[in-house]
C-alpha cells in the first residue's frame, strides 16, 4: 500500500474516533458539579433509610461548604431537575428535599455503571 | 483508486439522503403530521456528519442526493429551484464547517472536537442552511413568510440533527468501549 493512501486511513480514522468521541460525549444528564453530585449523594443515603431532609437540614449535610453555597446549590439542583421541594403538610415554613423521576435516572445509571466496573 | 472512493463516499452520502428524506417522510406521513414534517428534518444529521468526514466529498453526496429527492419524488415543476436547493443542501454545512473550524478549537482532523463543538456547529449549520434556503426561495419568488418560514427551517434542522447525533450516541453507549489497559 502506497504511503499517501496509508497516510489517507489514517487520517479518515482519526476524524472518525474524534467525531465518535464527541458524539459519546454529548451531555445526557444535566451536568452536574462535584458538590452538586457529593449532595446528592449525602441525599440519596438518607431518602433510602426513607428519613425527610428538609432545606434547613439539607444546608447543613455538608460541613465542608458554607450555608449559602449549599443554598445555591439547591437551588441548581431543582433547576436542573435533580431535587424537588415538597410542603409539610402541618407546618407550611416547612419544606422538604425529595428525589426526582431524573434522580432515580440517575442513580440507576451510575449502578449500571458500577456493575460494568465490576464485571471488567 | 483515491477517485473511486470517493466517488462511492458520494454515492453512499446520497443514497443514505434519499434513505433518510424518505423515512422522514414515511414517519410524518404515518403520524397524519405531514404538516410538521418540516419541524424535524432527518437529513441535517447526515449532512453535518458527513462533511465533517469526508468534506467536500460528502457535501456533493447531499447535493446528489438532495437532486436525486427534488427530481424525483418531491419534485416541484421548477427544475432551476431544486437544482438551487440541491447545491445549498451540500455547501450549508460545508460553510458552517468552515466557520466553526475559524472559530472553534478543533482542526481539519477533528482533533479537540468536543461535544459543545459539535453543538454548537449544529447550531451554526441550521442557520446558515435555513438563511441560504430562505434567501433562494425568495429569490424564485417562492417566499412567503419569510420569518416562519426561517424559524420552521432552522428548527427541523437542529431537531433533525440532534436526532440524528443522539441516535448514534445510544447505538455507541451501549457498544463496549475500547479498552484502555
Amino acid at each position: 500500500m502506497s504511503k499517501t493512501k496509508v497516510a489517507n486511513f489514517s487520517q479518515m480514522y482519526t476524524k472518525y474516533l474524534n467525531l465518535v468521541q464527541a458524539v459519546r460525549s454529548l451531555p445526557s444528564f444535566p451536568q452536574l458539579d462535584a458538590v452538586e453530585s457529593r449532595m446528592l449523594n449525602v441525599f440519596a443515603s438518607a431518602w433510602h433509610e426513607d428519613k425527610p431532609i428538609t432545606v434547613l437540614e439539607a444546608m447543613v449535610m455538608l460541613p465542608e461548604i458554607s450555608t449559602t453555597t449549599a443554598h445555591r446549590r439547591l437551588k441548581a439542583l431543582r433547576k436542573k431537575g435533580m431535587i424537588d421541594l415538597n410542603l409539610d403538610s402541618q407546618d407550611n415554613r416547612v419544606k422538604y428535599v425529595v428525589p426526582t423521576k431524573a434522580t432515580h435516572q440517575y442513580f440507576a445509571q451510575l449502578g449500571q455503571c458500577m456493575e460494568k466496573a465490576q464485571a471488567v | 483508486m483515491q477517485l473511486q472512493k470517493n466517488l462511492w463516499v458520494v454515492a453512499m452520502t446520497a443514497l443514505a439522503y434519499v434513505g433518510l428524506l424518505s423515512f422522514n417522510q414515511f414517519l410524518f406521513s404515518s403520524f397524519n403530521a405531514s404538516a410538521f414534517s418540516s419541524l424535524v428534518f432527518l437529513p441535517s444529521g447526515l449532512g453535518l456528519v458527513c462533511v465533517l468526514l469526508f468534506v467536500e466529498w460528502g457535501s456533493m453526496g447531499m447535493v446528489l442526493g438532495a437532486l436525486l429527492m427534488g427530481m424525483g419524488q418531491m419534485y416541484t415543476g421548477d427544475p432551476i429551484t431544486v437544482l438551487g436547493a440541491a447545491v445549498l443542501s451540500g455547501l450549508a454545512p460545508l460553510l458552517a464547517r468552515a466557520l466553526c473550524l475559524r472559530c472553534d478549537a478543533f482542526d481539519e482532523n477533528l482533533q479537540g472536537l468536543t461535544a459543545s463543538c459539535l453543538l454548537r456547529m449544529t447550531v451554526a449549520f441550521a442557520a446558515v442552511s435555513a438563511l441560504l434556503h430562505q434567501v433562494w426561495s425568495v429569490a424564485r419568488g417562492q417566499g412567503g413568510d419569510l420569518w416562519g418560514g426561517l424559524a420552521l427551517h432552522f428548527t427541523g434542522d437542529v431537531l433533525g440533527a440532534l436526532v440524528v447525533l443522539y441516535s448514534a450516541k445510544l447505538v455507541l453507549d451501549r457498544l463496549p468501549q475500547p479498552s484502555r489497559g
